[in-house]
This record gives structure tokens, C-alpha cells and sequence, in this order.
């Protein structure tokens, strides 16, 4: 996938017209397992790098959701509040989970490629 | 001659007092204004958890289908029934608490009842008839109502009371709670099941933000407003509200506790509600008694002061309950055994209330429940602890249930591995709390817990997963999680 970033924590960041679409990875929907709800933050809400944007739960387990970046919530994805699952079914396009307006773009600079994240993974 | 006590009020305080003192020997009186049982039997506990059970059946018709339940037709709740049943259920308990009583020959004086001196209760009566009662002692064990503030003065109509909420005729289309604090969010779930559009504006950064209430406690509660799209403005405050016909209008801002008012945060929101519910506290009955003449030691509240035996800065007098406000406990278990301490303070023993271990229950969706201290209760009294947590969703019996939200929290000492804390929050939390209240109590260690046997599959070993986790036993957990 190009274009795409990942975090340690496991969400997946790609910028679109300058707004970041952040959702969660294939990896973390297969450990979570069916999600029963999605907790989106609402526009406006202020997030940072490392801390909980949001939380995803499954029937096995509550997850933060940790923010990729620092910036500001401008859209979350309504249709997770009917279709939760959307998550588990399609995690880099459907799925997504908040768009977000960077406060600082270098900090993308820190982010994982797709090579680096799934080796990340295999060293877990 | 036995000794006569006077008891200025008959809620959880005074007619546990009441009933102690006669098992002593006294002889007592005790005065009520209203009805015995005071505000938890009429007015709080118990008027909220009928209705509560009520909007608990209304969730599980809701989950039919998940529970594999074909519901043909609509379902509506019927808000003369619930509340006939509520008074039901109140004359029940009120009738159970006099026949006690009378057991006892006590039989409660009606009327306002306040004291003219150390050994003279005055009470008038309903018809204005003023009569005197001398006695050796006296008990002020005379409550509190909801808080009246100024710029939403009550109409019992538009702007309500818990009190006023409790005797609605009809469901309102929508409500703002002004409070999410334990009332607050107690109504708020209730009023969400029973069919209203509710919001709440909470001035603190999370709802219940009690010093007692764990933080993820507040945080699944928080998630699950937002589930039942229970509109939830934290760090707000109300600052007008405009009664129209059939309508009020709401205007919110930020905080008066904000440190710093953010530029986008500034501008205020308005909203439009049919009905608003004020739950901003309690303010202490015993303003009306004319304490301060008698010399009494009363705060700038009108809070009654006591020492540790709950006697007040006059000897014989004593102060149990709500009277003594939020700097003790505000709850009617604590209110009870305080009433016991001062009965048997005044009977000749020698007893010190200890606040140290009080169980607290908290009625939303999920429940909440504590006991002890919260890790930061802990650490600011220098304490090492660890904080251990297991969720509900890890085992059999919630996952049966249906009901997998939440977790046990457990607060336990480093060294001594003593239990410091116990925070639930999930199915029947205020239930489970009594295993933690009693170990905590006894001096119960981590391994106390996790080494007694909790029966499979029960909510409760929840509890037993919890310390097995402090003790690094954790047994329905991923290894190194």
C-alpha cells in the first residue's frame, strides 16, 4: 500500500488533501475480532500523538484507539455507529475511522512504512 | 428512670437511631415532618431504583433479538403505572419501617421539630399547634433537599428537582440534566430508556468526578451516554436558562473550573429542551431548625459540625446524616451507622465513627460501585499500591448475560498486599461491592481473594480475576499481557 503510514500502536494514517484519514491496521481487526462499537471522537476534538483518539471494542476486549498524530478532529466515520464491523470487513478504506487536520506534519516523518510496521509486527 | 432521647427526623439516620436506642433502653421520640424514611425511602434510593427497574426491563426488550426473542408490536412505557408502582413500593417499606418502630413502641410525632435549648424539642404541628418535649438528649438527624440555585430556581413544572422528576406525569419528549454527577447520570439513563432525547452538562472534565470514583469508571460510563446517544457536554456549564411556553431555552458555555478557555470553546451553545432537571447537590435541611441561635456550631452552609463520636459543639446534642454534609459520607448506609454511633455514644459506650471502609453504589447503565481509595486517593496519602484490572467481557457469565461492559479495579499495597480499593464498573457492580467492603474491612491480601473459591460462572469472579492479577496470577489473561 502506498501512501500509508503506521503508528506502533496499530492505526494506519493517509493523507488526503492535506487532512489525515486514520483507521486501525488488518493486524489489530484480526486480534480485536468482530468490534461491537466503534467510540469516535467528535470534530473539534483536540488529539495527540500516542494518546487515545478513540476506542474500539470487540466481544473479547476495550482498545484505545491511539492518535497517529497530533491535530484536530475534522469528520469521523458515522456509518461505523450502524455498521461497526465495517472496521473488521474493509480496515484501510470503509473501515476508517476519523479524519484528522495535522497540527504538526513532520510528525508523519516518525511514522512507520508498510515494510517496517509488518516487521515491527513479526518482532512482537 | 431511663433516659429520653429526641430524634429530629425519621429518614435512614434517625429511625435507625431510633430503633437502637430503644434496644438500649431509652426512651425515645422521634419527630418527622413528613414520612419515615426520610429522603432515601421517599425522595431518593429507593423512588429511583423502581424506576430504574422499570427502564432495566426497557433495555432488555431492546436487546429481544439478540436474545433470540421474536417482539411483534411496539412496547411504550406507561408512566402512570410506573409511578403508581413506585408509591407501592415506598408504602411498602414506610409501613414496614412504623410497624418496627411500633414494635418497639415508638410512635413518630408529626410536625416541624427544632430545638429551643439542650433539653427541649418544640414541634409545631400541622394545625400550627406548638407543643414541647423536654429530654435528656437529642439526635439532629434532619437530612437535606436538592440545592436550589438561584439562576434555575425550581417551577416543579419546566425547571425540575430530582424531587419534581420523581412524580412526572409524563415522559418529556427531551430533557437537559444540569449535573452529571450521581443523580445526573442516574436520571439520565433512566430518562434515555424511558423514551426522552436527554443531554447533560457536567462542569467537571468527566462525569461523577468524585475523589471516590475511579476514573475509568467515569470513562465506560462516558462510552456508554454516547452509545445511547445520551448527548454528554463535559467542562460546560449552564449559564441561562429562559423558560418559554412548553419549552426552555439552554444556554451552555465553558466551565467556571476551566484553567483556560480555549477560543473555539468560548462561544456558547444554545439548546432547546422541553423539560431541565437541576441536580446540582444538596443543601442541608437544618438551616430551618435555628441551630446558630442555640449556639450550635453550624458551617456557612448550614452543615452541622461533630466530632469523631457525632456529638456537636453543645454536650447532648448530637448530628448524624446528610445534616453533617459532604465533608462526612452523604449516603443513607452511612447515615444509619452513624446513628448507631451516636445512640451508643449517648447510652454510655464509647465509639469513634470510622469512615474508612463505606461502599457506595452508583445506579446508571452499567453500575458503578467503590470502596476504599482510588489509586491517586492512595498515593496522595503516600501509600505504594498497584492498580490491577480484568474485564468483564473475559468471562463466561457476562458474555451469557449479554452484559460484558466494564471492569473490577482492584488498589492493592506493594508491601503488605492488603487491598486498598475496590472500583466496578458493569452488571450488578453495586452488588458485588460487599466482597470488597468485607476484605477490605478485615485486611484482606491480594491473595486472600484470588485463593477463595468463587463460584463458576458467576459475576463475581471478576473480583477473584482482579487479585489475581495483582498477584501476577491472572488466570483468564493472555500470558505477558
Amino acid at each position: 500500500m502506498t501512501n500509508i503510514k503506521f503508528h506502533q500502536d496499530h492505526a494506519w494514517i493517509r493523507m488526503e488533501d492535506g487532512i489525515g484519514i486514520i483507521g486501525i491496521s488488518q493486524y489489530a481487526q484480526e486480534q480485536l475480532g468482530k468490534i461491537i462499537y466503534v467510540e469516535l471522537p467528535d470534530p473539534g476534538t483536540e488529539v495527540t500523538a500516542g494518546e487515545p483518539l478513540g476506542a474500539l471494542e470487540s466481544s473479547k476486549v476495550t482498545s484505545d484507539l491511539m492518535a497517529p498524530v497530533s491535530g484536530e478532529v475534522v469528520e469521523s466515520n458515522q456509518s461505523l455507529e450502524e455498521e461497526p464491523t465495517l472496521v473488521n470487513d474493509s480496515p484501510y478504506e470503509r473501515g476508517w475511522i476519523t479524519r484528522v487536520r495535522l497540527k504538526n506534519p513532520a510528525e508523519l516523518e516518525g511514522l512507520m512504512e508498510e515494510d517496517a510496521y509488518l516487521a515491527h509486527l513479526s518482532n512482537k | 428512670m431511663s433516659i429520653r432521647i429526641g430524634i429530629i427526623g425519621a429518614g435512614p439516620g434517625g429511625y435507625i437511631a431510633a430503633i437502637r436506642a430503644a434496644q438500649l433502653g431509652a426512651e425515645v421520640l422521634l419527630f418527622e415532618q413528613e414520612e419515615v424514611g426520610g429522603t432515601c425511602l421517599n425522595w431518593g434510593c429507593i423512588p429511583m431504583k423502581t424506576l430504574r427497574a422499570t427502564a432495566e426491563a426497557i433495555e432488555q426488550f431492546h436487546r429481544a433479538k439478540e436474545l433470540g426473542i421474536d417482539l411483534e408490536g411496539a412496547f411504550k412505557p406507561n408512566l402512570d403505572r410506573i409511578m403508581a408502582r413506585k408509591n407501592e413500593v415506598i408504602q411498602l417499606l414506610v409501613q414496614g419501617i412504623r410497624k418496627i418502630l411500633s414494635s418497639y413502641k415508638i410512635q413518630p410525632v408529626l410536625g416541624q421539630a427544632f430545638p429551643v435549648d439542650p433539653r427541649m424539642i418544640q414541634v409545631r404541628g400541622n394545625q400550627g399547634v406548638e407543643q414541647n418535649y423536654p429530654v435528656d438528649k437529642m439526635i439532629l438527624a434532619s437530612g437535606s433537599r436538592p440545592l436550589v440555585f438561584p439562576a434555575f430556581p425550581f417551577d416543579g413544572t419546566q425547571i425540575l428537582s430530582s424531587n419534581d422528576a420523581l412524580v412526572l406525569k409524563e415522559v418529556p419528549e427531551s430533557i437537559l440534566i444540569i449535573g452529571g454527577g450521581v443523580i445526573g447520570c442516574e436520571f439520565a439513563f433512566i430518562f434515555q430508556a424511558l423514551g426522552s432525547r436527554v443531554t447533560v452538562v457536567e462542569a467537571l472534565p468527566r462525569v461523577i468526578g468524585l475523589p471516590s470514583v475511579d476514573e475509568d469508571c467515569s470513562t465506560v460510563l462516558q462510552r456508554e451516554m454516547k452509545k445511547k446517544k445520551i448527548k454528554l457536554y463535559l467542562d460546560k456549564t449552564v449559564e441561562q436558562t429562559e423558560v418559554r411556553n412548553g419549552s426552555v431555552k439552554v444556554t451552555i458555555g465553558p466551565s467556571p473550573f476551566l484553567q483556560e478557555v480555549k477560543e473555539k470553546d468560548k462561544k456558547p451553545v444554545e439548546v432547546e429542551v422541553q423539560k431541565v432537571l437541576v441536580s446540582i447537590g444538596r443543601q442541608s435541611n437544618a438551616e430551618d431548625l435555628g441551630l446558630r441561635k442555640l449556639g450550635l456550631e453550624v458551617d456557612a452552609q448550614g452543615w452541622i459540625a461533630a466530632d469523631n463520636r457525632l456529638e456537636t459543639n453543645i454536650p447532648g446534642i448530637y448530628a448524624i446524616g446528610d445534616a453533617l454534609g459532604p465533608s462526612r459520607i452523604m449516603l443513607a448506609h452511612v447515615a444509619s451507622s452513624e446513628g448507631i454511633v451516636a445512640v451508643e455514644n449517648i447510652m454510655g459506650r464509647n465509639r469513634a465513627m470510622n469512615y474508612e471502609v463505606v461502599p457506595a453504589g452508583i445506579f446508571t447503565f452499567p453500575e458503578i460501585a467503590n470502596v476504599g481509595l482510588t489509586e491517586p486517593q492512595a498515593r496522595e496519602r503516600g501509600l505504594e499500591v498497584r492498580s490491577d484490572s480484568f474485564p468483564f467481557r473475559a468471562l463466561g457469565k457476562p458474555q451469557a448475560m449479554g452484559e460484558i461492559v466494564g471492569q473490577v479495579k482492584i488498589i492493592s499495597a506493594r508491601k503488605s498486599r492488603q487491598l486498598v480499593g475496590v472500583h466496578i464498573a458493569g452488571p450488578h457492580a453495586t452488588d458485588l461491592i460487599a466482597e470488597g467492603a468485607l476484605a477490605i474491612r478485615l485486611g484482606a491480601t491480594v491473595e486472600d481473594l484470588a485463593q477463595t473459591i468463587h463460584a463458576h460462572p458467576t459475576l463475581a469472579e471478576a473480583v477473584m480475576e482482579a487479585a489475581h492479577q495483582a498477584g501476577g496470577t491472572g488466570l483468564h489473561t493472555l500470558k505477558n499481557s
